[in-house]
């Protein structure tokens, strides 16, 4: 009887063992807890599932993100020792909300008109025909990851606030919509 | 339809008969009856500018109603204009047009669009006012408006979750809006400026919001003056924005791990005026703020009345009263550019030798303990205990770890309001 329940016991553990290794090497997002989750960036409560990110490290902890301008602007701020710290990215498809898809494979766009969290405008999917749909509203083309660094970059996202210049502010014509 | 057009015509002739061809006139919506139009949109489409639009009690269903022309709409006994939980209801695109009296409820969430009850694109000089919105997703939508009241709205949201609401007001790219006496409840933020200058939000109460009560996103030069913000999911946000006066207002009864009365995140030259912050977590958290001013505000009962995290410069903090917080401030150990002189503690055990109001030791609001709780939060049950008295006492004589130069050089022996 005590045999047998030390058996089971060790079992038991070998089990959970297993499960945490299974986990431990999934190296897939955390899910985002809506309305929990705090952006580690500009500190705003994660509400929108059309434009959250998240960052984990090698180390395993997640930073979650409200926007791709945030994720951006974090990353901007790290040398080179964090960056290595950093073990993936991930950014929501808008076209899928709620599904969180590795950032260097997801295809970027900045549209037009009110609705990012962040005032610029922008926005991922997993499929790049999925932009299609928002080709009306969106200033310049389809983007990849480096060339969305590049435009944090140019716009120093991290240090210059959007403004009535930029391109997320409304054009008289086009948006915001009106149905 | 036929019937109503017909009516309006003979209306219409006997206007010419009795007064100039500009006079204003009235066209009344009803749910039946003769000699009235049946639904909103076909009185708009009869209508000239400057005429009112009486509708009258009743339920209307219709396609989203466009007022393309300058008229009031105005409802008699609280009409209702339904949306079905499939459209927005309403969209203003002309000049001058006032909404008022009307009940707009069931506005359908959308992930494409931000549909709203009412929404007002590019227009100007609008009203709406006393109006009801229940269940909406967008309550009262201002984009790239100008010159416009949003006064005495009472908005009930359905506050389910985060992602299916939208905000009561949301105010983006408007300049000199008034947006003063309403009600917001149970939606995404209470109160919501994106990109909107000159605006001023005053004498509003915003509670069981599910994010903010109230959300400032790169709006300069605004205001916001006695409102009440209430049990709001993270508190009030004021985020990347210039010259912005809060004054007078109360910010109560935001719990929760990352709530908050007030935050204020890369903040210029703006001024805490004669608030009240009240049972919160904490009270005000600071995360970059330039030449911030705060003054005759009444921290009472918060978990940290104040929190100053990031760059914090050239602040000052004059004539607070800090009364039954856990803590009154925390940093992060940074160095602070900001004064915190003349304020009431009541955690300040100094003495006043001299009685002049003002002791003659200084006080250091930042304890020891609090900052190894900011770093560590589950120290927290350690709070009562003997040894973390001891420790801040230690610190409090020699301050090792705690900014020494983080002092209030003339703490007040009386509260200062």
């Amino acid at each position: 009887m005590l045999g047998a329940g030390g058996a089971s016991g060790r079992l038991a553990v070998w089990a959970l063992a297993a499960l945490v290794a299974a986990a431990a090497c999934s190296r897939g997002p955390r899910p985002i807890a809506y309305g929990q989750d705090g952006c580690a960036y500009c500190l705003m409560q994660i509400n929108d599932a059309r434009y959250a990110a998240e960052l984990v490290t090698h180390a395993g902890k997640v930073y979650t993100f409200d926007s791709i301008e945030c994720l951006v602007s974090y990353y901007r701020t790290l040398d080179a020792a964090h960056r290595d710290a950093v073990e993936t990215m991930w950014v929501s498809d808008y076209a899928h909300p709620g599904t969180l898809i590795a950032a260097g494979s997801a295809s970027y766009l900045r549209v037009s008109g009110p609705g990012s969290p962040m005032g610029r405008g922008m926005l991922a999917v997993a499929r790049a025909a999925d932009l299609d749909p928002l080709r009306d509203r969106a200033v310049g083309g389809a983007m990849t990851w480096p060339d969305v660094l590049a435009l944090a970059e140019r716009e120093q996202w991290d240090r210059r606030d959007p403004g009535a210049a930029d391109a997320a502010m409304p054009h008289m014509h086009g948006s915001p919509d009106a149905h | 339809m036929r019937t109503s057009v017909t009516a309006v015509v003979a209306f219409a002739a006997a206007a010419w008969g009795a007064a100039p061809a500009r006079a204003q006139r009235t066209l009344v919506v009803a749910p039946a009856g003769a000699g009235v139009f049946h639904d909103v949109q076909a009185a708009i489409g009869a209508a000239r500018a400057g005429d009112t639009i009486e509708v009258r009690a009743g339920t209307y269903r219709e396609p989203t109603v466009v007022v393309d022309r300058p008229v009031a709409i105005v409802g008699v006994g609280r009409p209702t204009l339904d949306g079905e939980s499939s459209r927005q209801i309403m969209t203003v695109t002309a000049d001058d047009v006032t909404v008022e009296g009307l009940r707009f409820a069931h506005v359908g969430t959308s992930y494409t669009e931000d549909r709203a009850a009412v929404k007002v694109v590019g227009a100007r000089r609008c009203a709406i006012v006393d109006n009801e919105v229940d269940d909406a997703f967008f309550g009262i939508y201002l984009a790239k408006a100008t010159d416009c009241r949003v006064e005495r709205n009472v908005i009930r949201g359905r506050a389910r979750n985060e992602t299916s609401s939208g905000n009561g007001i949301h105010l983006w790219g408007a300049e000199r809006i008034l947006v003063d006496g309403n009600d917001v409840r149970g939606q995404r933020d209470g109160i919501y400026l994106e990109f909107t200058r000159n605006t001023e939000v005053r004498g509003n109460i915003s509670e069981h919001n599910l994010r903010y009560g109230l959300h400032f996103m790169y709006s300069d030069d605004c205001r916001y003056v006695d409102n009440t913000f209430r049990d709001n999911g993270a508190g009030v946000a004021v985020m990347y924005a210039h010259r912005v006066a809060m004054t007078g207002n109360t910010f109560e009864d935001n719990w929760g791990s990352a709530a908050y009365g007030l935050l204020l995140k890369e903040i210029f030259d703006s001024r805490v005026m004669g608030n009240t912050f009240r049972r919160n977590t904490t009270g005000v958290l600071i995360d970059g703020a330039n030449r911030l001013v705060a003054e005759h505000n009444d921290f009472v009962d918060n978990g940290w009345a104040l929190k100053l995290d990031g760059s914090t410069q050239d602040g000052r903090f004059t004539a607070n009263d800090f009364t039954g917080n856990t803590f009154d401030v925390g940093t992060t150990g940074r160095v602070l550019t900001t004064t915190i002189n003349g304020n009431y503690w009541d955690h300040y055990e100094g003495y006043d030798l001299n009685r002049d109001g003002v002791g003659d030791v200084p006080f250091r609001p930042v304890r020891l303990f609090s900052v190894i709780v900011w770093q560590n939060e589950p120290a927290l049950i350690l709070l009562r205990s003997a040894f973390v008295n001891l420790v801040d006492a230690g610190e409090r004589v020699i301050p090792a770890l705690t900014p020494a130069a983080f002092a209030d050089s003339a703490p007040r022996m009386r509260p200062a309001r």
